[in-house]
């Protein structure tokens, strides 16, 4: 049974999703992050989903379950291509745009098939369990991917303010949720890990890249000494 | 080495780094886990016959 601190932190974070893509457009920079823009609408579209389904047959019914766990799949596919995008703006100079689509499909499709390899005995629900698998996965792969995206951020001396929120932002939210499920299964069935963090977690997204896109400008530039230390002479 | 190589090298890495991660983290996570990009209820876990 839902109570009102769920409705209330479901309907925060669709708001937060809807404000994310408000501030995008009032900024004219849907298209330039058009992915993340992407994951956002789904996300919001998930959530309207979610409450109908949930409305018509109810939190325990499978059709619920199917429905969470296949929309989350989506999700975290499209988030996954988010931290690409990003990485395109970043290499984006280097001319390194046609490498870094086709190591997006490649991982992409080697983490399937890792999923794949890793539920391929199990005989029932065989559909389900790898979609559970893969979105898994992808999160270990986008917690990865984060911190090698803030090294190459610091190491060719990024400086746009816009990029680098958005960049830090997805590595927090990909930590967060490894941390979840490193306390999960430190204290299985514990009541924190399971109801109230991921609704809480998932606020952040929204919260920093809304922040992110109503506050900083495009064209904002940090200082180079601020984000990484010049070498010592 | 060529950028292709590179690529290669890049996904292979990121792929075993990610797995090992997730086995040291949550070797035994499963179905119910807290996968969740939006604010949307956990379904229950089945009921077991």
């Amino acid at each position: 049974m839902l109570g009102p601190t769920d409705y209330l932190l479901w309907l925060l974070n669709f708001s937060l999703e809807v404000s994310v893509l408000v501030c995008a457009f009032r900024r004219r920079v849907f298209l330039r992050y058009l992915p993340l823009n992407l994951a956002m609408l789904g996300a919001a579209l998930a959530n309207v989903g979610e409450c109908y389904v949930i409305l018509h047959y109810g939190l325990k019914s499978p059709v619920y379950r199917y429905f969470y766990y296949y929309s989350e799949c989506v999700l975290i596919v499209l988030l996954y291509f988010s931290l690409f995008d990003l990485y395109q703006h970043v290499f984006a100079e280097l001319g390194a745009t046609k490498h870094i689509r086709a190591a997006s499909l490649l991982l992409l499709l080697a983490t399937a098939g890792v999923s794949f390899l890793m539920v391929r005995q199990i005989q029932h629900h065989l559909m389900g369990r790898f979609v559970i698998e893969l979105s898994q996965n992808l999160y270990f792969v986008g917690l990865v991917l984060s911190y090698v995206l803030w090294g190459a951020m610091m190491k060719l001396r990024e400086t746009r303010v816009q990029l680098i929120q958005l960049a830090l932002s997805l590595g927090v939210f990909f930590s967060a949720y490894s941390a979840t499920y490193a306390l999960l299964n430190l204290f299985p069935g514990f009541e924190i890990t399971l109801r109230i963090l991921p609704p809480l977690l998932s606020l952040w997204l929204p919260v920093t890249w809304t922040l992110t896109l109503w506050k900083v400008p495009e064209e904002a530039r940090l200082e180079t000494a601020r984000l990484a230390a010049s070498p010592a002479r | 080495m060529s950028r292709w190589s590179k690529v290669a090298a890049f996904v292979l890495l990121t792929l075993v780094t990610a797995v090992t991660v997730k086995n040291a983290v949550s070797p035994a996570v499963t179905a119910g886990a807290p996968v969740a990009v939006n604010g949307a209820p956990l379904p229950p876990p089945p009921d077991q016959p």
